[in-house]
């Protein structure tokens, strides 16, 4: 072998960046309503395919289609927990129960979306452009764009948790309902912001995702293992552990194809989520989650 | 509201869970600006009657009346807005966040509205943040807690942290507070520093508070009325001197492991 390729890292960093922004929403989501949302990557799959239709359908550019597709998609998750979610938190349905009811979401928006656009790699009218050589690794102007997006909103997310009262009331809710609630919180308000925040970024990783890649019906929930083992590696519930840990597979997800088969990807992450479930189920940041 | 009238006015309150009725009629006043006790022995139903009050339990009967105000069944955040709050029994806090921010966290209740001008521009305050901000710090100084107001609240001892939950209590801008054994797990030398603030607040802010504490001497050198539970119900209320006198009470007690540890 030949020495390390330094294009492994900048390709993880990219597929890291996106994972991470994907994964801080379905931490932040457990966090606060204390279910593994297993439809989280279908919210991923429905935002994309909302940039899709305003991109390509309506012909819009690509940025402002991410900003249709964003509130389109995070009012559908708020409607879907008005429906469906919060009906059954008020009659005291636990973890498990929400669990097995996002798996028949899951598997029912991803097959509305099959019957709607069919199963077919789709692209959004975005030019790829030419790959431009920086230190010897080969980077396109639109994936520059992808990292710096991704970081931007990483801010965001820290400036919104640490700055704002909003932030501040959704760690404490995360961290202990009870004291939160005799604080004077209204969960159902922090829920549903929770959601709005969550899914927003996780439409943003959806679209940025397509525009590295392509875009079908399957995206989200191929996704999924993946995220998982992000939010575990970054200790369930915490989203800096989330980002950091959306990056660290993203890395070792790629820089594994100089090893072995590009095939092997997801057992990669698969690997890792088991291995840091054994050695430290409190995620890489440990107990101040 | 006239002179007389208390501040919290509980009549026939009725908690069931199962054959198990864990208040069973409990009738009790606290008066404005008093430091009210609620004793008993071991499930007399006192944290459950505290629960209940606070929004936790939906009461199976009776009354919840608080400032003229019906808040029977009423959810925990309705009864922070009222201007009831409480604290729990081990010092909780928010351990991975900074002293400052759990003061904050009280804050939120009293700001209606606006969390939309809260989550853009990261250093552009609402003025609700700003006066959440000022108060916290004011807080802060007036407890002493101003030297560690940026540590985790996991990095404090147990005394700072119950003082950093009376402070998150305050910052909900409370008319009642209600302490649940406050003194539990504290060492002595810390629990006469919680005295002392407990009075404090009651002299210098006008607070009210009703305390569930086994500690027989906190209880009968703070409080000025106390009421005392069996078995769900009250069965007597009065002065400290009045209560340490009272047959029924004593019975109750002699009959009972008086000071044995805390309740469920």
């Amino acid at each position: 072998m030949v020495a390390f390729d330094p294009q492994y890292l900048v390709n993880g960093v990219i597929v890291g960046s996106t994972i991470a922004l994907a994964a801080v929403g379905l931490t932040m989501i457990f966090g606060i309503l204390n279910f593994i949302n297993f439809a989280h990557g279908e919210y991923l799959t429905v935002g994309a395919y909302a940039a899709f239709v305003a991109n390509v359908t309506l012909g819009l550019p690509i940025p402002v289609a991410l900003l249709v597709a964003v509130p389109i998609t995070a009012g559908f998750a708020v409607a879907i927990d008005r429906v469906v979610y919060y009906p059954l938190r008020e009659r005291g349905l636990g973890g498990v129960g929400l669990l097995i009811t996002s798996v028949g979401l899951s598997i029912a928006l991803r097959n509305t979306i099959e019957i709607i656009w069919g199963s077919k790699l789709r692209d959004y009218a975005v030019p790829s452009g030419q790959a431009m050589t920086i230190a010897g690794v080969r980077i396109t102007a639109l994936q520059i764009i992808i990292i710096l997006v991704a970081v931007l909103l990483m801010v965001v997310v820290h400036l919104l948790l640490t700055r704002t009262i909003l932030g501040i009331s959704m760690r404490a809710t995360s961290s202990n309902k009870a004291l939160a609630l005799s604080s004077g919180i209204e969960t159902e308000r922090i829920i549903r912001w929770t959601w709005i925040i969550g899914i927003s970024l996780t439409v943003v990783a959806g679209v940025l995702i397509g525009l590295n890649t392509s875009i079908r019906p399957s995206m989200g929930f191929r996704l999924l293992l993946v995220m998982f083992a992000a939010v575990i590696l970054g200790g369930i519930g915490d989203p800096y552990g989330a980002m950091l840990g959306g990056l660290s597979i993203g890395i070792a997800q790629e820089v594994s194809v100089a090893f072995v088969s590009a095939s092997y990807k997801p057992a990669i992450a698969f690997a890792i989520m088991v291995l840091m479930l054994l050695w430290r189920p409190e995620g890489i940041r440990g107990e101040n989650a | 509201m006239s002179e007389q009238d208390p501040l919290l006015d509980v009549q026939g309150l009725k908690k069931h869970f199962g054959g198990v009725k864990a208040v069973d009629g409990l009738d009790f006043t606290v008066e404005q600006n008093s430091i009210t006790g609620l004793i008993g022995p071991n499930g007399a139903g006192k944290t459950t009657s505290f629960r209940t009050i606070a929004g936790f339990h939906e009461p199976d009967g009776g009354t919840v009346t608080f400032d003229g105000q019906d808040l029977t069944g009423a959810d925990p955040a309705t009864v922070v807005e009222a201007g009831i709050t409480r604290t729990f029994q081990e010092a909780r806090t928010f351990p991975s966040m900074s002293v400052f921010e759990n003061l904050l966290v009280g804050a939120v209740g009293n700001r209606g509205e606006q969390l939309i001008p809260a989550s853009i521009g990261a250093s552009q305050y609402s003025e609700d943040e700003r006066r959440a901000i000022e108060r916290a710090d004011e807080l802060l100084e007036y407890t002493g807690l101003e030297s560690v107001r940026d540590q985790q609240a996991s990095e404090l001892g147990v005394g700072e942290r119950k003082l950093v939950e009376i402070a998150r209590a305050l910052m909900t801008e409370p008319d009642l507070i209600l302490l649940d054994e406050p003194m539990a797990g504290l060492p002595r030398d810390v629990t006469q520093d919680v005295i002392e603030y407990i009075q404090r607040l009651r002299e210098e802010r006008t607070q009210t508070f009703l305390i569930v504490e086994h500690d027989m001497d906190v209880i009968m050198n703070i409080c000025d009325r106390i009421t005392v539970m069996e078995a769900g119900r009250d069965i007597a209320s009065g002065t400290p001197a009045e209560i340490k006198r009272d047959e029924g009470v004593i019975e109750a007690y002699l009959g009972s492991d008086a000071d044995t540890g805390g309740e469920q």
